[in-house]
C-alpha cells in the first residue's frame, strides 16, 4: 500500500505523541523496583527450598536413627543383645502371673518351663525374698522372669533360662541400657540375668 | 536498554492512545498493562505490550461500546476520489478532531497500520478478529477521516 499524504499526517500525529520524562522515569523505576523484588522473591524461594530440604533430610536422619538404635543390631555381641533384652522386659514392669514366695510353688505352677527353677548360689546371702514370676523369652528360648524384693523393700528381676549351646560359652557380664543395670551368671546348667534401676 | 523500553514505552502509550484517544486514559491503561507484563516477566516487546494494552481496554470499555463491524463487500471503493493533496496543510488539531470522530477499534486498526507499519493479517492476529473485519475497519476509518476533515475545513471556508 502506497503511503498516501493522509497516512503521513497520521503517522507523523501520532508519531509526536510521547510520553513525559516524568511518566517515563516513573514507569523505568517501576521495573527497577520489580526487578529487585524478582531478585528478593528468587533469593527468597532459594532459600525456602533449601530450608525445606534440610529439615526433610532432619527428619529422614531423625527416623533412620531411631530404626537403627530401637532395634537390636545384627552386629551386637550375644552379651549386649541379651542386656538389652532383659533391659526391654525390665522396663515393661509387668505384673507377675504366678504369685508365691518360693522357688519349689512356681515350679509346680509354671510347668511349661523345660527346666526346674533354683534360687542361685550367688544371690543367697542378698536378702531377697520371692514375690512371684511370669514366663518371658531369652533370645527366643522359653524363661521365667522372677520378681524379687530385698529387706528395703527393693525389687529386682530375675532373670532365668536353661543353659543352651549358644548361651554356654557366655562369661559372666556386667552392662548397663536404658538406665538398667544387667548382671549376668551361670549355674548349674541354669543362665541367670539380674536387672535393677538405681 | 533504556533507550529502547522508552521507545517501547512510548508505543505503547501511542497504542494507548489509538484505543481512547484520551492521553490521561492512555497513561493509566498503559501504565496497568506495563505493570502486568512486569509482574508476569513477559518478554519486553511491542506485541506483548499491545497485546496487555488492548485487553485492558476491553476489560474497562466493554466490547458493546466499540465500533460494530461491517463485512468488507457492504465496503463502497470511492477513496480514490479524494485529492490527497487536499491534506498537506492539515492542522493538528483538525487532525484530532476527525481522529476523535472514528470508532476505537478503527483507529486502533488505522494506527497499528499506519503508524506501526503492520499488514492487515499482522493486525488480525494481533486483535483476534478475521483479516475481512480489519480490512473493512482500516477503510471506514480513512473514508470518515476524509469525510470529517473535508467538512471541516468547508465550514472554515465559510
Amino acid at each position: 500500500m502506497k503511503p498516501s499524504t493522509l497516512d503521513q499526517k497520521v503517522k507523523d500525529h501520532y508519531q509526536q505523541q510521547k510520553l513525559s520524562a516524568h511518566k517515563i522515569q516513573h514507569l523505568m523505576e517501576m521495573q527497577s523496583l520489580q526487578s529487585e523484588k524478582d531478585e528478593t522473591r528468587s533469593w527468597r524461594q532459594r532459600w525456602e527450598k533449601q530450608r525445606r530440604l534440610s529439615i526433610a533430610a532432619l527428619f529422614m536422619i531423625c527416623i533412620l536413627g531411631g530404626i537403627v538404635f530401637s532395634t537390636p543390631s545384627p552386629f551386637d555381641s550375644l552379651q549386649t543383645r541379651i542386656s538389652k533384652e532383659i533391659a526391654m522386659n525390665h522396663n515393661k514392669h509387668y505384673e507377675v502371673d504366678f504369685v508365691s514366695n518360693s522357688f519349689s510353688q512356681l515350679n509346680a505352677k509354671m510347668h511349661k518351663l523345660d527346666f526346674n527353677l533354683a534360687f542361685p548360689k550367688k544371690l543367697l546371702n542378698s536378702g531377697y525374698k520371692v514375690l512371684g514370676a511370669r514366663y518371658c523369652s531369652i533370645q527366643g528360648g522359653i524363661a521365667s522372669q522372677v520378681k524379687l524384693q530385698n529387706s528395703l523393700g527393693k525389687t529386682v528381676t530375675l532373670y532365668i533360662t536353661q543353659l543352651t549351646k549358644e548361651l554356654k560359652p557366655l562369661d559372666s557380664f556386667l552392662q548397663q541400657h536404658d538406665k538398667v543395670t544387667i548382671n549376668t551368671w551361670k549355674e548349674n546348667e541354669l543362665f541367670f540375668g539380674l536387672a535393677e534401676t538405681p | 536498554m533504556t533507550q529502547e523500553i522508552t521507545e517501547l514505552l512510548n508505543s505503547g502509550y501511542r497504542y494507548a492512545n489509538s484505543l481512547t484517544h484520551h492521553s490521561a486514559k492512555a497513561e493509566d491503561i498503559l501504565q496497568d498493562a506495563w505493570v502486568a507484563v512486569l509482574h508476569a516477566d513477559g518478554p519486553k516487546t511491542k506485541a506483548y505490550l499491545f497485546s496487555a494494552i488492548r485487553s485492558r481496554f476491553i476489560n474497562q470499555y466493554r466490547r458493546d461500546q466499540l465500533v460494530p463491524i461491517i463485512p468488507i463487500d457492504e465496503m463502497d471503493n470511492d477513496h480514490a476520489a479524494y485529492d490527497e493533496k487536499y491534506f498537506d496543510h492539515l492542522e493538528y488539531a483538525q487532525l484530532e478532531k476527525a481522529l476523535e470522530s472514528l470508532r476505537s477499534l478503527e483507529r486502533e486498526a488505522l494506527f497499528l497500520a499506519v503508524v506501526e507499519g503492520y499488514t492487515a493479517e499482522e493486525i488480525s492476529k494481533l486483535t483476534d478478529q478475521p483479516r475481512g473485519s480489519v480490512l473493512s475497519l482500516l477503510h471506514r476509518a480513512k473514508k470518515k477521516l476524509r469525510t470529517h476533515l473535508t467538512n471541516l475545513d468547508k465550514e472554515a471556508l465559510a
